[in-house]
């Protein structure tokens, strides 16, 4: 059970796990998504120049590029800011 | 002065992410904890009613008791599915930290941060449903609790001191004012959480058109 995930937060899991390059269905079975689905985010962030294709023979692998890291450092510092602004909750 | 400054120093994302997530975890453990007596209490309530074993000095108390049995039997059932789900969910986000030595990577943080966003999102309504759920149960055992010490009270001011049957009842109502107080005090409690989490899932929200401004930046 993932919960109910953002694509920007499903972006931020692959482009983390892809810093070493990874085959797709490493891709989907860490980030729990179905070929579908994970065809489209990938195909997107290659499009968007975030993920770069390998090819090593026949297998193909996605790595991060260096505009990843900068999506990565944004999409961290946003979130954790999320624990700084609003009021915390405890017992 | 020391403490302010102390708290500053140590209260960083990372601790206090963890301290909710223990917090949230704690309530709702509890609240499973709470709920199977609970049900059970329901149940011997309903089950006591219709056998008309349980000696009420007068029969509407009897039904009064009875229905308020039942209706605390559903509620319970409710609360404890309820409960159980949303417990799976901060299991699975609390694993990787319980599992760690040392202090977290900020990787592993973040990955925390939006496992509970994720869960929060999925749950949302759910956990609106056991505040409502909590509250409306609190209220129901509060009643049960109240008519099970008017029986004991009759008990022992109709025979002028207490019988067998009287303390019979007497745990009853002391089970259902603590489950009582623990399903008004989750309540406050579960409020409070989604209040946060709602802040929070606005500010996704903000995040979210920030990075697709930064997104569509990068790619003109």
């Amino acid at each position: 059970m993932r919960g109910r995930r953002s694509p920007y937060e499903i972006y931020w899991e692959i482009l983390v796990y892809c810093r070493t390059p990874r085959a797709f269905t490493a891709v989907i079975n860490r980030c729990d998504l179905n070929s579908r689905t994970g065809q489209e985010h990938i195909a997107f962030l290659v499009a968007r120049g975030y993920l770069a294709v390998a090819k090593d023979g026949g297998k193909t692998a996605y790595a991060a590029t260096d505009r990843a890291g900068e999506y990565i450092a944004l999409f961290t510092e946003m979130y954790r800011k999320l624990f700084d602004t609003v009021p915390g909750f405890r017992l | 002065m020391y403490g302010t400054v102390n708290r500053q120093v140590t209260d960083t994302t990372d601790a206090r992410f963890r301290r909710e997530l223990d917090s949230f975890f704690a309530v709702t453990l509890l609240n499973v904890v709470v709920a199977v007596p609970a049900v059970g209490l329901g149940m011997a309530y309903v089950v006591a009613s219709v056998l008309g074993t349980t000696d009420a000095p007068s029969s509407w108390l009897r039904v009064l008791a009875g229905a308020l049995a039942l209706v605390s039997f559903g509620l319970g059932l409710a609360w404890l599915r309820s409960s159980s789900h949303v417990l799976r969910g901060i299991l699975l986000v609390r694993r990787p930290f319980r599992r760690r030595r040392g202090p977290p990577s900020e990787e592993d943080v973040t990955r925390g941060i939006v496992g509970m966003v994720a869960h929060y999102r999925e749950n949302r309504m759910t956990i609106r449903r056991m505040i409502l759920v909590c509250t409306v149960g609190g209220f129901f055992f509060l009643a049960m609790g109240i008519v099970s010490a008017v029986e004991f009270a009759s008990f022992s001011l109709a025979g002028g001191s207490v019988t067998v049957n009287g303390f019979a009842v007497l745990p009853f109502a002391l089970l259902a004012l603590g489950i009582a107080l623990v399903s008004l005090l989750s309540s406050y409690y579960f409020t409070r959480f989604s209040r946060s989490w709602d802040l929070r899932l606005a500010g996704t929200v903000r995040a979210e058109e920030r990075l697709n401004r930064a997104m569509e930046m990068e790619t003109e």
